[in-house]
């Protein structure tokens, strides 16, 4: 595969051209991984609206009626409710893993069992998250996809 | 294959004797019109076992941080629950050395169900682990 890089200051967004003979499942998932990297979510930080990456969402958590966006190192809020994030963001890597949570699969680093048949995941960052469990089944597809 | 015994024999095994047992009672009673000793004694642990799933659902709301504190705390709650039947049903005679090896029973059955659910959950955990690995390969 020719990997070419263009550095063209006249045009204002990053476009990425795709050349290929077939379509193959590796450039599915190559498209896949590009789309997810272009999705952006929208966040309130100090009455700052902020775009957050996707890749750089840990999670999302609704706490007393407000819910909330964890990147690595940020906490944003957002109006949006955390079962309109789950279907807007369907398609991506984040999948649901208990009433109040949504977790980024590209933000875990392992998981291990947990009493109360759940499921402890650790995060890159070093935080721990519970999957309750009815939503492991979820994750397993999720990760399988 | 011992994933495959554990995760797919034990239960359909369980299942199968248990509804087996049920109908063959259920249709006993029907069909005689009255219960024998043995199937009164199987509709009595029926009672018994979706009580005490009903307890177990109640204790696992507790976030225990450890199996060994969910399996002694569950043990201590369904003790009297399992001594009450176990008396009051006449499944054992009242005296010190039945009282003893029905203590003894219920402890190595509950200790049996809570190492199964450990296994099978690390096991889970295993798979998760692996299609992480998988998914990474694929995907960086």
């Amino acid at each position: 595969m020719k990997l070419l890089l263009q550095h063209r200051k006249e045009i204002q967004e990053t476009e990425i051209e795709i050349r290929y003979p077939n379509m193959t499942e590796r450039i599915t998932r190559l498209i896949q991984h590009i789309r997810q990297y272009d999705f952006m979510l929208e966040g309130l930080k100090e009455d700052k609206v902020y775009q957050i990456p996707l890749d750089q969402v840990c999670y999302i958590e609704t706490i007393d009626r407000k819910t909330f966006i964890y990147s690595d190192r940020n906490i944003y809020e957002t109006r949006k409710t955390i079962q309109v994030m789950e279907s807007e963001l369907e398609e991506t890597t984040i999948v649901r893993i208990s009433k109040s949570q949504l977790l980024n699969i590209t933000a875990v680093n392992n998981v291990k069992s947990y009493p109360n048949h759940r499921i402890m995941v650790e995060l890159n960052n070093g935080e721990h998250l519970l999957v309750s469990r009815k939503y492991i089944t979820n994750l397993k597809e999720k990760i399988r996809r | 294959m011992v994933y495959k015994v554990l995760k797919t024999y034990i239960p359909a095994i369980s299942m199968c004797f248990t509804v087996i047992l049920l109908l063959a009672g259920i249709i006993n009673l029907v069909t005689e019109g009255k219960t024998n000793l043995f199937i009164g004694f199987a509709f009595e642990l029926v009672g018994y076992l979706v009580l005490t799933c009903i307890l177990d659902e109640l204790i696992g709301r507790i976030n225990f941080k450890t199996y060994l504190g969910h399996f002694f705390a569950e043990a201590a709650l369904l003790y009297p629950v399992n001594l009450f039947f176990a008396v009051n049903f006449n499944w054992i005679g009242i005296n010190t050395s039945s009282i003893i090896l029905c203590s003894i029973v219920y402890i190595f059955v509950m200790a049996a169900i809570h190492l199964y659910f450990y296994y099978m959950e690390k096991s889970s955990a295993e798979e998760i682990n692996r299609l992480l690995e998988d998914w990474r390969d694929r995907n960086v």
